[in-house]
């Protein structure tokens, strides 16, 4: 019977049709799936509260700006507390300064780590690089209480630098996963020749690998980001008075009372930068993701 | 001259901040479940031995509807998102028109913050304007409306289709870039010898074939669901009663809402372990790891 079928299939050209069909039928409807959300989320922040409320589905029946207005203002005067003061600009702001020092220390940390595995032939460095998996497999979560305990302690609470270096320490092990891989591939021509004129091994590294790996470092630097700008529990709890978008997004809610239109614009605010970093970078973030658990 | 200390050299930055900010971290949660701590007001630091483990694994009755929650939230997600991405990238992987337009679309609600993608499904989920029971209306099973997020029953699965949706085009960008490594004369070869339509291919030659990889993106998402906090957080904060609470969200209410930090550190063992041993089993089982342990 499977076989029968698969000649029909294979044999005549209304068979390849159908399978064709079938295949554009299902990838449109998952594109629906997924779009559909946004688009929506995109359509109500243009709807007054009460056309929402009574209509919920259907296009605006004018388009207002009043919501994203709302949203970019923050609720000042609506709420009351100082955390509620906060605006949707200081959250991309803190967001900011946590995000972007994570990703250059973390580029610096995990090409040295990397290209030392992949470079040298030391007899520790398959089990180096067996540690950075394990750790790769730890729940992360598990050190959120001892961290807070130490940062009490140290007075780090609410300042970014605590924060950036557990980033950065989180990190560590995809980013090197994914770089060692990569700089086996490097020409071991081009590091000889450097040492022959006189380079030391910083030297070269420096001068030589990293200018030349520029690709695969952003491709890593690019899913660092998304995990950083994304990540709520920590800053929620070591950085409360600093709070980044997501820590910022989880009070949308109360913020705007029972009311979702202001809350929908301020959630289309905070999609922009991350939808236009995507449409820029997809390509690299993709390879960045995919590159460690498949060889090529 | 051979300078032998170079490599441990370039190492030693990456393994500063694991060292630091992961592994003392985690010890030092091992050492404080054994205490009874509280950091806030009256302080107190009782070394109770293992009555905190006792207290958790046997005297909380609650404890196994947690772990019972965290393991369906695991099994589900990584289920669904495995299956839907295995699916949409074996569709891709038929020559589809603008292959590249559908990954970037499927890919995109990956890139959002699980706190946005929460507060914009909670408008879906909302009882009275919400899109699904709106729907349910229209078609007229009104009957069937539900309280998505409030419902001890269902808030849990609600939030599992939250991550289905999110993460799906996650595990397939990691397929699609395992079908697009198989050679093409592989597939060609199966077609001369009388398997030709698509689903054949798929289930005979693709799927056997990518199989390294289906199981490295089963233990990322085993790992990653473990651990889930964000998307929980931002819609139920574990509620109604602890019918979302997984061990993270118990773990934080543990410390920062009840002040109990010794027992919130027993907890954070507990995931630690917890995921340590679904690794070890899960790779046992898929008679798998030498290829991801050595970088060569």
């Amino acid at each position: 019977m499977g076989s029968y079928v698969n000649r029909i299939v294979s044999v005549t050209r209304e068979g390849r049709f159908f399978f064709n069909i079938v295949i554009y039928l299902f990838l449109i409807i998952w594109g629906v799936v997924t779009l559909y959300p946004l688009l929506w989320m995109f359509m109500t922040s243009f709807k007054t509260e009460s056309d929402f409320q009574r209509r919920p589905l259907a296009l605006p029946e004018q388009i207002v700006f009043e919501n994203w207005v709302f949203a970019w203002r923050g609720p000042s005067g609506v709420a009351g507390g100082n955390l509620d003061q906060s605006t949707i600009p200081e959250f991309m702001l803190n967001s900011s300064i946590v995000t972007f020092p994570s990703l250059l220390i973390l580029a610096v940390v995990t090409s040295l780590a990397a290209y030392s595995i992949a470079h040298y032939r030391f007899r520790l460095r398959k089990l180096f690089f067996a540690y950075f998996i394990a750790v790769l497999s730890v729940p992360v979560n598990s050190v959120l209480v001892s961290v807070f305990l130490f940062y009490a302690r140290l007075g780090w609470l609410n300042s970014h630098i605590g924060v950036i270096c557990i980033y950065i320490a989180f990190n560590i092990s995809f980013a090197v996963i994914i770089l060692t891989p990569y700089f086996k591939g490097f020409p071991t021509e081009l590091t000889d020749a450097a040492i022959i004129d006189g380079c030391n091994d910083l030297g070269v590294f420096g001068r030589i690998v990293v200018p030349l790996s520029k690709g695969a470092i952003s491709s890593v630097a690019i899913v660092n980001f998304i995990v950083v700008w994304n990540e709520l529990l920590f800053a929620n709890v070591l950085i409360p008075k600093l709070p980044t978008l997501p820590v910022g997004a989880m009070r949308f809610r109360q913020q705007w009372g029972t009311t979702w239109t202001p809350m929908l614009a301020g959630l289309c605010i905070a999609v922009i930068p991350t939808v236009i970093f995507y449409l820029i970078f997809h390509r690299n973030l993709i390879k960045g993701i995919t590159a460690g658990a498949i060889k090529t | 001259m051979k300078k032998t200390y170079i490599p441990y050299l370039f190492l030693l930055p990456a393994l500063f901040f694991i060292g630091v900010f992961v592994i003392y971290p985690i010890l030092h949660a091992f050492y404080f479940s054994m205490f009874d701590l509280r950091v806030v007001g009256q302080k107190t630091i009782d070394f109770i031995g293992f009555r905190n483990f006792k207290r958790l694994l046997i005297d909380n009755e609650r404890t196994w509807e947690v772990v019972r929650n965290s393991l369906n939230y695991t099994v589900l997600v990584t289920g669904g998102t495995v299956l839907i991405g295995l699916f949409l990238a074996l569709l891709l992987d038929n020559e589809v028109k603008g292959w590249r337009v559908y990954r970037v679309v499927f890919f995109l609600p990956v890139m959002l913050a699980a706190v946005i993608v929460a507060k914009l499904w909670m408008a879906f989920y909302d009882p009275h304007h919400g899109l699904f029971n709106q729907l349910l209306r229209e078609l007229g099973l009104g009957h069937l409306e539900q309280v998505w997020l409030g419902d001890h029953g269902i808030a849990l699965y609600s939030i599992i289709a939250i991550s289905i949706w999110q993460y799906s085009g996650y595990t397939m960008v990691f397929f699609v870039a395992a079908l697009q490594n198989i050679p093409p004369d592989v597939k060609e070869a199966a077609r001369i010898d009388g398997l030709s339509n698509p689903f054949s291919i798929a289930r005979h030659i693709s799927m056997p074939l990518i199989s390294p990889v289906i199981v490295t993106v089963i233990m990322l998402q085993i790992i990653g669901t473990l651990k889930i906090f964000d998307i929980i957080w931002a819609t139920t904060k574990g509620g109604p009663g602890v019918s979302t609470t997984v061990l993270s969200i118990m773990m934080y209410r543990e410390a920062f809402l009840r002040n109990n930090f010794g027992y919130a550190q027993t907890i954070a063992v507990f995931m630690f372990l917890l995921v340590l041993v679904a690794s070890l089993v899960y790779l046992r089982i898929a008679r798998f790891g030498k290829d991801l342990w050595d970088p060569t």
